[in-house]
């Protein structure tokens, strides 16, 4: 029970680095001087926050956001609500990004090693530019090569032009930055995606979830349907109707019946092991016969997951599917090309801006052991990661809210990276360091034909055409960039409508289909998605677009392997942000850990139990290791693994946390180049090393469990039955009202509600706890659980917003986290956990974000000995920091438990705690605290409002879960005024509350989520009580994956 | 000679103590000697005491983190200290106001140990909240924060039950040490503790008039002090039964808790008297007599304890509520399992052993049986609290207990703190009451009476000997 490391694997996780104090540069004295503006910078009030328009730059998206600054400092991110493509919202990542502008572990200047130095030199910026521009000067011609990320904007012409004028080469790795971003889908019925992740990492995840809330949403009396076709489900996976399972390799197959119609079962046997092939069949059935009753219609992909073998016959079929070719993959080649030069020693300076490549290129692809050969290794990563570890030269660039910039994330949306604050560290934007070099070689680049010194310069000049002027300049900058206003969308739409594609199906016929060719070289330049009139498709080699029995990388007994990009993560660039370490996994609920997805059967038969530590090896030095986690979400010979952890370049969170999976893949697709993401099989191991529960400081982190127990929380309702309810009517208000409504169905007595006449009121006045005069405010919120697809990004703006601390990895496992919201995601209405086990489990997953109900009869009130707990006038729990002493009763008697305790005084490791919001007070050891629904934003807003002799409008108040959400499952507003948007929202047949039937009047309607076949048990009619505890059982049945 | 005549006349209770001066004796002798054995009993408390210290100090520099989770160990040690309380005040209150003649001699005992077990119970409410430092914000007291705390709140109940009991009790005890005080100030040659004897005995002589306001007294503090048995845990069991967690929320629980802390309580005294009586030779004081009754206020109390349990499990079946249910089906099948049966084996059918009077009456067996009960009763509030915040509405939020070695140290450094008052009790204070036992004593007659008073007396014995007595002799 006693053990010593507890404290200290506390301090260390939690704990503010005396160090990191200590060290912090020279940026920090100057912001601590305590000196009054005398002359007050023009656009800085204090209190008063300044907002930034800009571009998020955390992912190839560029969602355009809005930066919050207080004082001079970024403390939060938000969504650009003009902007196409972040339509005002944010994901997770984009919200954690200020945890990368202010993450202690970047470097705080340029640093070069030296020979025979074991440590690093801090140098200037000067000196550091010379030395470099010294190598590259020394090196011979064609021995310097620059590695980029996916450029886009005016940075690729600069490099493009430094690259030139020294006689380099430039090779681009950004695998997973091929995916178009300008699908248009948000009108479609029908969905199939191939392994195409868009609600997180594929394409334009923020602006594909906002089209498929609108796609697949629950409006008039439809919705759209979902397929997913791949070897897992990620979250994307898991917000489908109907999962078509695919060996890695054989999707080709589905796509190809799809276009074609070829023998179902046959394609079902061929697809997977024999064990669920009549399922399969069933499910490829129910495939064909929604995609021939879809008007519109459009194949998705193809994503990481399913790109392995025959990945272009997958791409061909699909092009005829949608009648336009699939982009290409991003082609590795070149790298590959690369990684021969630096063995025979062909490369003398590397100049490295790609994203920590030592960690994301294919361990059979060996870069880190090529680059060592390299003399000169220039790094300009901003952070510790394992490439500045073989570095040489570490060149830091500034974090994108620190540093000017452009992003060209789809043709027509130019936008512009504006520096909210400057830099926090001694850093330089990467365009500036090249120009540093540039200059100490002598070379000048130019810009609109004349040369240029300065990287905002140069900028400028590249933006001659789109905003020459001072004023365009501004108004671009304020806008965030040039782009078209309102719509969605783009050029073209995403899907066929079933006249082209009828039109498509004789130049199909042949078996071989239009690809838009295997394009190599600058395949990371986005690839505009065009629609080529299919006759006019290029034909390409024939063999290599034809299904082949898929070939695999490995020991041929193994267990498929599939690799996936991470929504918190994405490829790791991200991975060391502490708030998206906190939160749990979308999948599989998984905080501050790997996990290996392992099928329940695969799992008995290896005799793997939950959370057991494995071994996973694809060959001879390249193993990982990683936590079990089994369930039913990934295919029975298959297991997967996320990309992003596994980071060994010594961050202080990430070092030795999870596994990085890129060490176990091999050699490239060698018909299109691209990473073979899932072409790899792999032996498992147990380790010996077993999981063990919260009670000890190893295992894995899974939060929450998977099923109800048979409590109604995340009800949802088919959609023929509430088609036929909401033919009767639109529903009403659930909770008080609903009592009324049911006096009256009965013929009851019914006390009628007069509104002027508080008197005759129902309920009378006094006799609800809060005593509520009708006619004040309530403050409700909306919550459609048909919407909410579990990114958790609401989770990451609340933390932001309310400065709610991370616990770490220990406290996790205790149950200790801090969030103030959370995502919980349940399996169906079942009630044991073996039924999470089930193959169906999946098809029914059900999110819910779960936060304070603000109820009108709350628990936690009358509890609190110190009146710390209290109810407000308008209808909140407010809760007081400084008066609570910690009893934590009140935790205990809420029952959605939504209380969070500061067990601790959590730090925030310097600089993080610059990011802390200054409207909300931030807590110590020893208080409760909550949601408060963003109280601060409530009261700015009361006295805006009051200023101007007005009361609050509708639509003013938007709390941070709100006002990011990328699919808009919040409506937060006045429940009392019942022409408010919330009201009407709630006014549902889908309304319920959740728990509602402990009379506590919670203030959050939630609205079911809408399944295609009636929920089993507990859906639209069935009542826990009415199911005598719920040790009975509906029977099974009435949802197969098929049938219609 | 005296003896003589008190070689005869023998008190039905106490039929080897043969006279006053045996009794002022006996009590001194408690003072006066402590054994080795005693001062390493008190060192190892005040280690454990030290512990709960070097404990408490992690909590509060480092967070309440430290423990391990929210209410379960500290709140479970805090009811059953309080509970444990409860048996002193029967005995020493109720049994008073019901002239029951089998109190005198342990009910000293029982009353010190109900005072330092509230004493005890009083450092959990402190101890176990977030900020203690600022505990006295749950008191009434008039400040400039101008708040006054939530009297809705039952935790604030809570405050006012405890800090009530412990001070009736307090000063119930020691109004009734007054005249032992003072024997012993009599009695003591040591200058220092006659000086404060005589502080703390308050100038008793030993009147008529001072004997009658005792009296009084006592009996006043006695009625007032009978219903605390019964308020005090009851307020405790409205902190549970007043939320709305499932398994808390329940009617049945304010007799339940009484129950269940008379239970606890009876088992302390048992637990605690037989050392004392085998250390300390006290065989002529606490005898069969009283081991019997204490062992039927036992039986008695862990039969309406099982009822209740039974009770609980009806009406969670009985009401047909998921919840209900599924909670209380938790507690013998889920996680904690074995705390639900520990609770149940050793509260409600570990005591039936009583029934049989071998077992009764056998010292090591009753002995062992009550120290299971104490594990019991722990285990019940443990049971009452754990699986029920662990299993309650929200599937997500399901979680088990993860105790840490600051649990164990606050849950060890509670007994060591109870026992180290419990020991200095002994060795400061008079810890039999020479007072009351004289009042079951025949007086000393100054003149031999006739024969035939003699027999009468002989009869008086007979008739009024205890079950068991006759046993006891034998062996």
């Amino acid at each position: 029970m006693s053990d010593g490391m507890k404290r200290r694997t506390f301090l260390k996780v939690l704990g503010a680095s005396g160090a990191a104090t200590a060290t912090v540069g020279c940026s920090t004295r100057e912001v601590e001087k305590l000196i009054p503006y005398t002359v007050p910078p023009e656009d800085i009030v204090p209190g008063v926050p300044t907002w930034y328009t800009s571009t998020c730059r955390e992912c190839p998206a560029g969602c355009g956001i809005h930066v919050e600054t207080h004082e001079g400092r970024v403390t939060k991110v938000e969504g650009n609500p003009e902007h196409p493509i972040s339509h005002g919202n944010l994901c997770p990542r984009g919200q954690a990004s200020v945890q990368g502008l202010y993450h202690p572990d970047r470097y705080r200047g340029p640093q070069l090693m030296e020979f025979g130095v074991d440590q690093p030199r801090e140098v200037s910026w000067s000196q550091a530019e010379r030395v470099v521009a010294e190598e590259i000067r020394r090196a011979p011609r064609g021995s310097v090569v620059f590695l980029t990320g996916g450029y886009t904007g005016t940075l690729g012409t600069l490099v493009d032009q430094f690259v030139g004028a020294i006689g380099a080469r430039r090779v681009d790795w950004a695998p997973l930055e091929d995916a178009p971003r300008d699908l248009d889908f948000a009108d479609a019925d029908l969905l199939v995606s191939f392994g195409a992740d868009f609600l997180e990492t594929w394409g334009s995840p923020v602006d594909y979830a906002w089209q498929f809330a609108r796609m697949h949403g629950y409006r008039n009396g439809r919705r759209g349907r979902f397929v997913w076709v791949g070897p897992h489900r990620p979250l994307t996976g898991l917000n489908s109707d109907l999962w078509i399972q695919t060996r890695p390799g054989t999707e080709a197959l589905v796509a190809q019946a799809l276009a074609g119609g070829a023998d179902l079962n046959q394609v079902a046997q061929q697809t997977g092991p024999a064990e669920g092939a009549a399922e399969r069949a069933r499910a490829l059935q129910t495939l064909q016969q929604w995609w021939g009753q879809s008007a519109r219609r459009v194949a998705m992909g193809p994503g990481a997951a399913v790109q392995g073998p025959n990945s272009q016959a997958l791409r061909a079929a699909m092009a005829r599917l949608n009648g336009r070719a699939a982009p290409p993959p991003a082609d590795a080649r070149p790298l590959q090309q690369l990684v021969a030069a630096m063995n025979a020693g062909q490369v003398r300076v590397i100049l490295m801006d790609a994203s920590n490549p030592v960690h994301t290129v294919p361990g059979g692809l060996k870069f880190a052991e090529a680059l060592r050969r390299v003399p000169v290794r220039v790094s300009f990563s901003g952070i510790p990661d394992e490439t500045t570890k073989l570095a040489t030269h570490i060149l830091p660039q500034s974090h994108f809210l620190e540093r000017w910039d452009d992003y060209v994330p789809r043709p027509g949306v130019f936008e512009l990276v504006q520096p909210a604050m400057k830099p926090v560290f001694n850093t330089k934007a990467v365009g500036e360091i090249v120009l540093g070099i540039a200059a100490g070689l002598g070379i000048a680049p130019t810009a609109g034909g004349a040369p240029m010194t300065t990287w905002l310069d140069y900028l400028r000049a590249a933006w001659a055409g789109r905003a020459g002027t001072a004023e365009a300049w501004r108004a671009a900058l304020k806008r965030g960039g040039v782009f078209p206003a309102g719509a969605p969308g783009t050029q073209g739409l995403g899907f066929t409508t079933q006249e082209q594609a009828a039109a498509q199906q004789p130049a199909g016929a042949g078996g071989t289909a239009a690809v838009a060719g295997t394009v190599g070289g600058a395949a990371a330049q986005p690839q505009p998605a065009q629609t080529p009139p299919p006759a006019a498709a290029p034909a390409p080699a024939a063999g290599s677009a034809a299904y082949q029995a898929p070939a695999y990388e490995g020991p041929q007994d193994g267990l498929h392997l599939v690799v996936y990009p991470s929504l918190r993560f994405f490829d790791g660039r991200t991975a060391n942000r502490p708030w998206l370490l906190e939160l749990p996994d979308p999948i599989a609920k998984v905080s501050w850990d790997s996990f290996v997805e392992i099928h329940p059967a695969t799992a008995a038969r290896l005799e793997i139990e939950q959370g057991d530590e494995l071994e996973l090896t694809s060959g001879p030095d390249r193993s990982v290791r990683a936590r079990a986690y089994v369930w039913p979400g990934v295919m029975r010979d298959t297991v997967a693994l996320q990309m992003g952890l596994g980071q060994e370049g010594g961050g202080r969170w990430t070092e030795g946390l999870g596994a990085n999976p890129m060490k176990l893949l091999g050699s490239l697709d060698p018909a299109t180049g691209a990473v073979n993401y899932a072409g790899m099989r792999v032996s498992v191991r147990k380790t010996g090393a077993r999981n063990v529960t919260r009670a000890f400081p190893q295992g894995l982190v899974e939060t929450g469990v998977r099923v109800q127990h048979d409590r109604r929380i995340a009800q949802a309702v088919g959609l023929t039955t509430l088609a036929r309810l909401d033919q009767a009517g639109p529903g009403i208000i659930p909770g008080e009202d609903q009592h009324i409504e049911e006096l009256k169905g009965a013929g009851g007595f019914v006390p009628e509600k007069v509104r002027t006449d508080p008197a005759s009121s129902y309920p009378p006045p006094g006799t609800e706890y809060g005593e509520y005069v009708d006619g004040d405010t309530r403050w409700g919120m909306v919550i459609d659980l048909a919407r909410c697809i579990g990114c958790g990004a609401c989770q990451v703006a609340c933390s932001a917003e309310n400065n709610v601390p991370v616990v770490g990895p220990t406290e996790v496992r205790k149950g200790r986290e801090m969030w103030w919201l959370r995502i919980e995601r349940y399996f169906g209405v079942s009630r044991h956990p073996e039924e999470a086990m089930r193959d169906d489990a999946t098809d029914d997953v059900r999110f819910l974000p779960m936060l304070c109900q603000h109820c009108g009869q709350a628990p936690c009130e009358p509890v609190c000995p110190v009146y710390a707990a209290y109810h407000t006038p308008d209808g909140l729990n407010g809760q007081v920091y400084n008066r609570c002493v910690g009893t934590r009763y009140c935790a205990q008697n809420c029952p959605w438990k939504v209380r969070v305790f500061n067990w601790f005084t959590y730090q925030f490791a310097e600089p993080l705690n610059w990011q802390l919001n200054p409207d909300v007070t931030v807590r110590e050891k020893g208080v409760m605290e909550k949601c408060t629904f963003c109280v601060q934003r409530i009261h700015e807003a009361e006295r805006a409002a009051a200023s101007e002799l007005r009361t609050v409008r509708d639509g003013e108040i938007t709390p941070a879960c709100v006002q990011t959400c990328p699919t808009e499952v919040f409506v937060f507003g006045n429940m009392s005024d019942r022409n408010s948007a919330v009201a009407q929202a709630a006014r549902s047949n889908r309304g319920y509350r959740a728990l509602g039937e402990l009379n506590t009047h919670p203030a959050i309607v939630y609205l079911k989520k809408v399944t295609l076949h009636e929920p089993l048990n507990g859906g639209h009619d069935a009542a826990p009580a009415a199911q005598g505890g719920g040790t009975e059982h509906t029977p099974q049945g009435g949802q197969t994956q098929g049938g219609h | 000679m005296v003896t003589e005549t008190q070689a005869v006349t023998r008190s039905a209770f106490h039929p080897e103590v043969e006279s006053y001066e045996q009794v002022n004796r006996d009590a001194m002798r408690l003072l006066t000697r402590p054994g080795r054995g005693y001062l390493a009993l008190l060192a190892m408390s005040v280690g454990l005491v030290g512990l709960l210290v070097f404990a408490e100090l992690h909590n509060i520099i480092y967070g309440l983190g430290m423990i391990g989770d929210n209410w379960a160990v500290m709140i479970t040690t805090f009811v059953f200290w309080v509970g444990i309380g409860h048996a002193g005040t029967l005995i020493s209150a109720i049994l008073y106001l019901f002239r029951a003649p089998w109190r005198q001699a342990i009910y000293r005992f029982a009353e010190a140990m109900t005072v330092f077990a509230v004493l005890t119970a009083a450092l959990f409410p402190l101890l176990h909240i977030g900020r203690p430092w600022f505990f006295y914000w749950l008191l009434p007291l008039p400040s400039q924060r101008g708040i006054w705390p939530n009297f809705r709140s039952p935790l604030l109940w809570d405050v006012f039950a405890v800090t009530t009991y412990l001070t009736v009790s307090s000063v119930f005890f020691y109004i009734g040490l007054i005249p032992d005080i003072a024997a012993a100030r009599d009695t003591t040659t040591d200058p220092m503790r006659k000086k404060v004897y005589g502080v703390l005995s308050l100038g008793w002589r030993g009147t008529d008039r001072e004997w009658r306001h005792f009296t009084r007294a006592y009996l006043f503090l006695a009625a007032l002090a009978t219903p605390l048995v019964l308020s005090v845990h009851s307020v405790v069991s409205w902190d549970f039964a007043v939320s709305i967690v499932p398994g808390w929320h329940t009617t049945i629980f304010a007799p339940y808790f009484v129950a269940g802390a008379i239970l606890s309580g009876v088992a302390m005294v048992v637990t605690i008297m037989v050392p004392v009586h085998r250390i300390f030779r006290l065989g002529a004081y606490f005898t069969p007599v009283h081991y019997d009754r204490l062992a039927k206020l036992l039986l008695l109390t862990s039969l309406i304890v099982g009822y209740a349990y039974g009770m609980e499990y009806f009406m969670a079946y009985y009401s047909g509520e998921l919840y209900e249910r599924d909670v209380f089906w938790d507690r013998v099948t889920g996680d904690y399992w074995w705390a639900g049966w520990s609770m149940i084996t050793f509260n409600a059918i570990v005591p039936q052993l009583l029934w049989i009077k071998k077992i009764r009456m056998n010292l090591n067996a009753f002995f062992i049986i009550s120290v299971f009960v104490n594990i019991g009763m722990w285990y019940e509030r443990f049971v009452i609290i754990v699986p029920s915040l662990s299993h309650s509405y929200e599937p997500w939020k399901f979680w088990n207990l993860h105790m840490t070695w600051v649990d164990a140290s606050l849950l060890l450094g509670s007994f060591g703190w109870f026992f180290m008052w419990f020991l200095l009790f002994l060795r400061y204070l008079p810890g039999l009451s020479i007072a009351e036992i004289k009042e079951v004593l025949p007086p000393p007659m100054k003149h031999q009476g006739p024969a035939h008073h003699q027999h009468d007396e002989a009869e008086m014995v007979a008739e009024t000997l205890p079950t068991g007595y006759k046993e006891w002799e034998a062996r």
